[in-house]
């Protein structure tokens, strides 16, 4: 039993991290939402770093990483706030198409790992998904089959999300190419899903947070700095703990589906549970501490908590889990 | 691209480990309940048990050998845990000792202490309770009053102590004491191990809300403490206490797989009875944060070293236990319904009222080993680095 990041691991982690902190600032996540124009500036950049390629296989330009490989680098895509679809992209998309394999995959996955293509995989009953306008492969699941569909050919709506920097569409497909798969196959890529999320929103969770801390130490009210106070030191603690309850979770959630584990499911179920919870926890704290500050959309961070909650529902809220959990033990 | 790293799943000499562990366990473990260690009775079979375990090589897993451990691997000594709870064996009676002390004197004890002690304690020959607190030193330990006086080769102690947990049967006590009467606060205290048969030392039972007389009040009238058994040197008694205190809050005070059996515990219950249907998503929150308490403490002692917040690790294991422990308590009697009320006695009573004796005991939790705001204090100021007053 061994628990712990390979050095390597945690050296791709702090790559993204400085890469991002240079590259996507919140200056750019509230570009993202006055523009309304697709980020592609970051995407060229973490190509360039090798991350677009992580899952692709290294037969096809990629590095072949796999759930432990990428579960650092999800946390800070949630940490930096980058548009959620690159790590939909690369936990999801990407290794189902490896899955289908065929012509399909060997002409997109490598311009994938360059960073000259986007594809996307739409897996919800909803139809809603990211970014899709500018997926040039969308992958998408009706009741019974799964069809790749190319750029131009789905119908694409764009729907408003209360997170203006994540760029959200339905998707409806006509036709397309049937891809053939195991209900095996489309049950994985719904876990891994679920995972992207569980991911995504520790490293959101982290990031208000830090914003929290940081406020507490400088604001005074009182004559002394707000984060003296105990009132606010446990509403942070409070944050601090249901945080590091979620990380072990969802690490182990990155084995379960890296290791192909018989109780991957379950695992990935609980992942998005605590998840869920230190996200939402987090946000409370964090925004009662920043106050009425936090509450006028010019700070910074309701950016993040929107995006919180946009991917909190969008991979599972936490009834959806507890049902799950509830199923698995018989209760 | 990377090979190794993390592997959850256990390797051949640890699933070699566990199944020694619980084919010995299957073997040895009481099959007949005993009577609850803070009764006469039951302190005596609790004691009993312990030689039984120690002298089965299972008393003190992650020991070296050389006080009768077996230098296991600290998830060996989850999974012992584990197994020891799966197997419904009974509480450790000297777990203060066991999980405080133990490792203190390891880590500061001098030769002499290590080999007087360490095998007498992890045996049960000797059960040591823990008195820290006093009437006015409660969450502000480092006011503490009790004073302790050189004289020749002995200190002499003058106090009292409270809510000293095995206070009642205890054969010894790992206490702190001021040396240096001109201090109020951290400094000038002393770590000290008397013998709870020393004269001038008197006890007082003080019975809980759970029926049980599981502390102590201890007043201490001139009791003579040979010099010798200082832990440490004379004024760093805080210092000492601090590190007993990270061993108390870390995974081997509760270790999962004590909750992870009351979990299974009240899965068997709700299979066996109706109830309120709106209780399923309670008893799935409960299972699951009891696996996310087993993972965190894989995690906790699989990256010790690392990160800003592995000083609080134990904080947060401390509040992430107590608070489950109460919900999952409190599950059960809701489970077990009107019927969970009845105390010892009733002619109703479901296994002697042990379930609400086990919830009023779950409300201490968040009490003992440092209080939920005391934890919270620890966290923000030590890990999120949060200005004290």
């Amino acid at each position: 039993m061994n628990f712990r990041f390979t050095d390597e691991q945690r050296l791709i982690r702090s790559e993204v991290r400085s890469l991002l902190e240079r590259e996507w600032t919140t200056a750019d996540l509230r570009a993202a939402w006055h523009s309304d124009a697709p980020a592609i500036a970051i995407r060229k950049h973490l190509a360039d770093l090798g991350v677009r390629g992580l899952t692709v296989p290294q037969a096809l330009g990629g590095l072949g990483g796999d759930e432990l490989d990428l579960v650092l680098v999800l946390e800070e895509y949630g940490r930096a706030g980058i548009p959620d679809a690159v790590a939909a992209e690369t936990t999801v998309a990407v290794p189902l198409l490896a899955a289908v394999g065929g012509e399909l995959a060997d002409l997109w996955l490598p311009r994938v790992a360059a960073g000259e293509a986007n594809i996307t995989a739409v897996l919800g009953d909803s139809g809603y998904s990211a970014d899709a306008d500018i997926a040039d492969l969308l992958l998408v699941a009706t009741s019974d089959r799964v069809v790749a569909i190319e750029k131009g050919s789905a119908e694409l709506v764009r729907q408003q999300s209360v997170d203006g920097g994540r760029r959200l569409f339905s998707v409806s497909a006509e036709g397309g190419i049937p891809l053939k798969f195991g209900a095996g196959d489309l049950s994985l890529a719904r876990d891994r899903a679920v995972f992207a999320g569980a991911a995504t929103l520790l490293g959101l969770a982290e990031r208000m947070l830090d914003m929290a801390v940081t406020h507490a130490k400088s604001r005074e009210q009182f004559g002394q700095p707000i984060g003296s106070f105990q009132a606010v030191k446990h509403r942070l603690a409070q944050a601090t703990t249901a945080i590091e309850l979620a990380r072990p979770v969802v690490y182990a959630a990155a084995w379960s589906l890296a290791r192909s584990q018989p109780d991957r499911s379950v695992s990935v179920t609980l992942a998005k549970l605590f998840s869920n919870r230190a996200a939402n926890s987090a946000a409370r704290q964090s925004l009662q501490v920043h106050a009425a500050m936090g509450f006028a959309a010019e700070h910074d961070l309701h950016l993040f908590l929107k995006r919180a909650k946009a991917v909190e529902l969008s991979s599972g809220g936490t009834g959806a889990q507890l049902k799950r959990i509830a199923e698995h033990l018989g209760v | 691209m990377t090979q190794g790293g993390i592997d959850l799943s256990l390797a051949a000499d640890e699933l070699a480990f566990q199944l020694e562990a619980r084919r010995w366990l299957e073997m040895h473990a009481p099959r007949e309940p005993m009577e609850h260690f803070d009764t006469k009775v039951g302190f005596e079979q609790h004691r009993d048990w312990e030689r039984i375990l120690f002298d089965g090589g299972w008393g003190v897993v992650g020991w070296p050998a050389e006080y009768g451990g077996r230098n296991a691997t600290p998830v060996e000594s989850l999974l012992f845990e584990e197994e020891y709870a799966r197997a419904g064996a009974p509480v450790r009676v000297n777990q203060n000792g066991l999980a405080m002390l133990g490792p203190t004197l390891i880590a500061f004890g001098t030769e002499e202490q290590k080999s007087r002690h360490l095998r007498r304690l992890a045996r049960g020959d000797d059960v040591w309770a823990q008195g820290w607190s006093e009437p006015n030193a409660g969450s502000d330990l480092a006011s503490m009053r009790t004073r302790a006086t050189p004289d020749g080769d002995d200190y002499v102690l003058d106090g009292q102590k409270i809510w000293v947990s095995r206070g009642g049967h205890a054969d010894w006590m790992f206490t702190i004491a001021r040396t240096d009467p001109a201090t109020n606060n951290h400094r000038g205290l002393t770590f000290f191990l008397v013998s709870m048969a020393s004269n001038g030392l008197t006890r007082r039972p003080i019975e809980e809300i759970d029926g049980r007389a599981g502390f102590a009040e201890i007043f201490m009238d001139g009791v003579r403490v040979p010099a010798a058994n200082v832990v440490g040197t004379e004024g760093e008694g805080w210092k000492i206490a601090m590190a007993t205190l990270g061993f108390e809050r870390s995974a081997f005070l509760r270790p999962p797989g004590r909750f992870a059996a009351v979990a299974a515990r009240l899965l068997r219950l709700a299979r066996e009875r109706t109830y309120e249907p709106a209780l399923a998503a309670e008893l799935a929150e409960v299972w699951a944060l009891t696996e996310a308490y087993r993972l965190l403490n894989l995690w906790s002692v699989s990256n010790r070293e690392d990160g800003d917040l592995s000083v609080v690790h134990a904080n947060v294991n401390k509040l992430v236990w107590s608070e489950m422990d109460i919900r999952l308590q409190d599950l059960a009697v809701q489970l077990l319904g009107e019927r969970a009320e009845l105390w010892d006695g009733a002619p109703d009573a479901i296994e002697g009222g042990r379930w609400m004796q086990d919830y009023l005991f779950s409300l201490a939790g968040t009490i003992y080993a440092g209080t939920t705001e005391i934890q919270n204090n620890l966290i923000a100021e030590r890990g999120l680095g949060l200005p004290r007053r």
